[in-house]
């Protein structure tokens, strides 16, 4: 017997099949897809929160989270943060930067942003990923982040996210030139939903498949020796 | 002048053995639960009861609480004896379950219908809080209904001995398979503690089921049939099997198990403190310990080594009689003087029960700490700027007893926590048998803990801990944990949680303790039956009475 086959079929944007997780389990999902792309356990944990966040927001986390990790399958992660933070441009060895190790670099280490000019970020894949980062960021230093890319200017508060331009390019997979810096670039308030988001049936497969990764096959040992 | 006693040490109550032999308490959320369903006087309802003489159908169970109402949604199956199964990976049950929030419209029901007997297959929305499902006791379900059905009711013994109707093998809330999250109903005061959905959910089904059990006798005997007498029914709660799925829940959420403890240690301090009891004190006192005593009659068990612990439970229960006997009238802080004549003479199980049980007279002083017992904030964040060397402190000061350990020793790794795909739930396997290696849960922060101090021993001490992570991204998840657990004195587990001598069981207890479970009848060293609500007070009984001692009651007594 299949598990999770009782999707409820409603014809949305997204084609036949969709659903509506819960944050808990598109958590659970991201963190252990996440890990198996190959981030560490505790980064895992962080994409797991991202994605919730992004989820909550009606943002596209769990969908770039996908692209994120198929696109970056398996490389090393210390090429995919930046090699040195002591300047205002920070580029990684392999010319891509993860968003979720930027970010957690950043949500870290908040007063990095405290640079005039803010700080450049070269080669950041799937983007939308380091929001809730600089919302973590701007909470601790209590100061407006802003952070542009593409036609899109974002800034947050400890409530709010404001944005300015072009709202596709959320959905942008390839990499980007990011500017973080402590300022309010303005625009209008990002509206909380008030219903779960939808997730395609697609994106929830394949954040699956990653996550399967992480499950050991059973074996006939496993199985005699009480396994629940 | 008596001095305010201080809480117990960490390193004496953080060890598994402790706290695998700990007991309910006025803190349990069980007793949170039912506390508050009589304070608050929740009406209860059954609007649809469409079930036929086989036991087959569906039933809602209602609550109408201040706030708003709950409904169990219950089905009903025909389930053939060779597929009946406690194990997770059963595909059918007797009886499935889903918590509605508010009162299920005909589409809700036939929604739930379609996917809550699948159980993990099928999903569920916002507006449930919980899924779960129960299998009939073998002993008891059709003898109970034949002796009904017949007139006569039930061999007493059998049902004291078995002690339900039914076992739930699962109760799923927190957003599981689409379920409602915790964040949509944390500021519901009736939810506030923790669990409270789930044992609600649990409470209803104990409810439903002796009405199912009811109306199968009623059906079969007719006219001739009887209503199982109210003291036995009472007696019965709703079994439980618990095993490895709810093992690594202590270790996973760490800043939660704390203020469970520390709730449960405040309490003790605050009843150590007193500077004497009273009469009528002592009286409730001895009255429940009598009653306890000859409980553990019925705490039947087939392991082994817990037979051995019940028995010698019993010794110490023995003790602690002719010990509160003998403590002179004036003795100052009396309470703390039995708890310390405890530490030097029982067992652990003995301490443990004599600690839970200083509680009972004074809800006054402890019930209030139910209020601290959740943790529903923000997951912690990692502090980049902290140094190698602030970091090594905090190591040396808070697990050093990790670091003492020797981690080269085959047996200090012998197990490895793993999920299975078979079910998607944790288990246990031996490193050295099976090559589980890249499969392995991060269960073990004592390991991690020692590792992380290796690591960080060739960095300068005056490097940030952002840098480390940054080239050591393997050890971003313990760093989080021990900055974020530093200061909270119960969050850690002092033990080896993957050494050879682990037994998962103690983490299966500890927490099933918290829940207000008793009759602890482990199975293995990682699954265990248990009971929940024996002897609570059924719906429509709460405020017939003064329940608030209702785990002492027994068959043949109330605690009015």
């Amino acid at each position: 017997m299949t598990r999770n086959t009782g999707l409820f079929p409603v014809p949305t944007r997204f084609g036949i099949d969709a659903m509506r997780p819960s944050r808990n389990e598109m958590e659970t999902l991201a963190r252990r897809a996440s890990r198996g792309a190959g981030l560490s356990w505790g980064l895992a944990e962080d994409a797991g929160h991202v994605t919730r966040w992004l989820l909550e927001a009606g943002l596209p986390g769990p969908q770039m989270l996908i692209e994120r990790l198929e696109r970056l399958d398996g490389l090393a992660l210390t090429e995919l943060g930046p090699s040195s933070v002591a300047g205002a441009s920070w580029i990684s060895s392999s010319g891509l930067l993860c968003p979720i190790i930027v970010g957690a670099l950043i949500a870290d280490r908040p007063d990095l942003l405290r640079r005039a000019g803010g700080v450049s970020l070269q080669g950041v894949v799937c983007p939308v990923l380091i929001i809730p980062a600089l919302v973590r960021a701007a909470c601790h230093l209590n100061e407006w982040v802003s952070v542009q890319w593409q036609e899109l200017q974002l800034s947050f508060d400890s409530n709010s996210v404001q944005s300015r331009g072009n709202l596709s390019a959320f959905h942008d997979k390839e990499s980007s030139h990011l500017t973080c810096r402590i300022a309010q670039s303005g625009g209008s308030e990002l509206p909380m939903p008030s219903e779960r988001s939808w997730v395609s049936r697609d994106c929830h497969q394949r954040l699956q498949v990653m996550a399967r990764r992480t499950l050991a096959p059973a074996t006939d040992l496993s199985r005699q020796r009480g396994a629940g | 002048m008596s001095k305010p006693i201080p809480l117990r040490e960490p390193s004496r109550v953080m060890r598994l053995e402790r706290l695998g032999a700990m007991h309910q308490s006025r803190l349990s959320f069980m007793r949170i639960l039912v506390r508050r369903m009589r304070r608050e006087r929740w009406q209860f309802s059954r609007p649809v009861f469409e079930v036929d003489a086989r036991g087959v159908g569906h039933a809602v169970m209602s609550t109408q609480t201040p706030r708003g109402r709950y409904s169990l949604v219950a089905f009903f199956h025909e389930l053939d004896d060779e597929l009946r199964s406690d194990r997770v990976i059963a595909e059918a049950w007797d009886a499935t379950f889903a918590l509605f929030d508010g009162v299920p419209e005909d589409e809700d029901i036939q929604r739930l219908s379609r996917n809550v007997p699948l159980q993990e297959a099928g999903r569920l929305s916002c507006k449930e809080l919980t899924l779960s499902r129960a299998n009939r006791s073998d002993r008891l379900w059709w003898p109970v209904i034949e002796s009904l059905a017949s007139g006569v009711q039930p061999e007493a013994e059998l049902l004291r001995s078995v002690g339900y109707l039914m076992r739930t093998t699962a109760v799923y809330g927190s957003g599981k398979f689409g379920a409602a999250d915790r964040e949509d109903i944390a500021d519901r005061p009736e939810f506030s503690a923790p669990f409270q959905v789930e044992m609600l959910t649990v409470y209803l089904i104990r409810a439903v089921v002796r009405d199912l059990l009811q109306h199968m006798a009623n059906s079969w005997g007719g006219e001739r049939s009887v209503t199982l007498d109210t003291d036995m029914a009472r007696n019965l709660g709703i079994g439980n099997s618990t095993g490895l799925g709810m093992a690594p829940f202590l270790l996973n959420h760490p800043m939660l198990f704390n203020n469970w403890v520390l709730a449960r240690e405040k309490a003790i301090a605050r009843v150590r403190s007193l500077p004497e009891a009273s009469a009528e004190q002592w009286n409730l006192f001895r009255s429940l310990l009598a009653s306890g005593r000859r409980s553990l009659d019925h705490w039947a068990t087939t392991d082994p080594e817990q037979a051995g612990k019940i028995a010698r439970l019993r010794l110490d229960l023995l003790a602690v009689q002719s010990q509160i006997d003998a403590i002179p009238e004036s003795t100052s802080q009396p309470w703390n003087h039995l708890h310390e004549w405890a530490d030097q003479m029982l067992s652990l199980e003995g301490q443990e029960y004599l600690a839970s049980l200083m509680l009972e007279p004074y809800g006054d002083l402890v019930d209030s700490l139910a209020e601290s017992l959740s943790h529903d904030r923000a997951p912690p964040t990692v502090d980049g700027n902290m140094s190698v060397a602030e970091l090594k402190a905090l190591l040396e000061r808070n697990y050093e007893w990790a670091l003492d350990m020797d981690w080269q020793t085959p047996g200090s790794q012998a197990h490895v926590w793993y999920i299975s795909e078979e079910k998607q739930e944790p288990r246990l396997g031996l490193r050295d048998l099976e090559d589980l290696d890249d499969y392995e849960q991060p269960l073990a922060p004592a390991r991690d803990a020692a590792a992380v101090y290796s690591a960080i021993g060739g960095w300068s001490d005056t490097e940030d801990i952002g840098d480390f992570l940054l080239q050591h991204p393997e050890f971003r998840q313990i760093v989080r944990r021990v900055q974020s657990l530093s200061a909270l004195p119960y969050a850690e587990i002092r033990d080896n949680t993957i050494g050879e001598s682990l037994l998962p069981i103690d983490l299966l207890r500890c927490k099933l303790a918290f829940f207000g479970a008793t009759r602890f009848d482990p199975r293995s060293d990682r699954w265990v039956r248990i009971r929940l609500f024996a002897n609570a007070p059924y719906p429509e009984e709460l405020n017939q009475y003064d329940s608030q001692y209702w785990p002492f009651s027994s068959a043949n007594t109330l605690w009015y």
